[in-house]
């Protein structure tokens, strides 16, 4: 996930670009969309509008490319009819080096957390899995810490509903 | 489960990767086929073609046009030496007086229109 990592002002090229962060983004982009194919279709074409706009990058490029991503996954979330809103992804979640991979729970986990609302799922998605503090995360989506902090309360506690239900 | 609970079992979970074609894709997208590229003496012979189709076109309709003022200037100029050689009598001698007088006339416009382009009394 974007971090404004960039090795001092070195201009890096599109792969190096990508290689940074395209892999979180796309992460983002999956369990936002929960489609595996969608979320390759946006990070291929933020990426390729990239490519046709290398003069005018804005410095902060970390920055840019999350908001694009993620513009980009509303519109499309936005453009989608509600009888095509079945989650379309495989394997969500890996379990992480050095941890037993018990697939129950993985699998219990995957469907709870597909289960949230988007904005909810986003905010799990920051939080838990990626480690973002509530302040990173309210300037990332642009809305206020409170209402972050409150969103991902909710989520919590709507995955302990449907853990406890299934 | 509590909330604790089900945020440290969150963390031992990651999301999965993209594919590794995803890169490839997106860097062939990005990086122009030389193949298929378009080439530079191509792009220049084509726009050389375009100017001299332009620059073609646009001296014909030129032509085009001047030709018409000339021929509506003769039509008029025949009109009135035509009348004007009826009013003097239809005869030869008429008929070149006509014309003297209209070419005196054109003569004298041209003169008074030089002369009020050029702010001159």
């Amino acid at each position: 996930m974007p971090r404004d990592q960039r090795p001092g002002n070195q201009p890096e090229d599109l792969g190096q670009v990508y290689d940074r962060l395209g892999p979180e983004l796309y992460k983002y982009a999956r369990v936002v969309l929960a489609d595996d194919q969608e979320a390759g279709d946006v990070i291929h074409d933020v990426f390729a509008s990239l490519a046709q706009n290398t003069e005018a990058l804005p410095q902060a490029i970390d920055g840019y490319l999350f908001r694009s991503v993620r513009n980009a996954c509303w519109a499309l979330l936005k453009r989608r009819h509600r009888d095509q809103d079945n989650p379309s992804v495989e394997s969500l979640l890996q379990t992480v080096e050095g941890f037993e991979d018990v697939v129950n729970e993985r699998l219990a986990l995957q469907a709870a957390i597909l289960s949230l609302p988007v904005a909810q799922r986003e905010v799990v998605y920051l939080r838990a899995l990626e480690g973002r503090t509530f302040r990173e995360i309210a300037a990332l989506v642009g809305e206020s810490i409170n209402l972050v902090t409150s969103r991902y309360r909710h989520a919590i506690e709507n995955m302990q509903r449907f853990l406890s239900k299934s | 489960m509590t909330g604790d609970e089900l945020e440290k079992a969150l963390s031992r979970y990651r999301i999965g990767d993209p594919p590794p074609g995803l890169r490839a894709r997106i860097l062939e997208t990005a990086t122009p086929d030389p193949e298929n590229a378009l080439p530079v003496w191509l792009a220049i012979g084509a726009l050389a073609a375009c100017t001299i189709l332009f620059a073609g076109g646009a001296s014909g309709v030129y032509g085009t046009l001047r030709q018409a003022a000339i021929d509506a200037q003769a039509r008029d100029r025949n009109q009135q030496i035509a009348s004007t050689a009826d009013v003097i009598g239809g005869s030869v001698v008429g008929f070149e007086q006509a014309v003297a007088a209209v070419m005196a006339a054109e003569s004298d416009a041209a003169t008074a229109g030089t002369m009020a382009n050029t702010g001159m009394q």
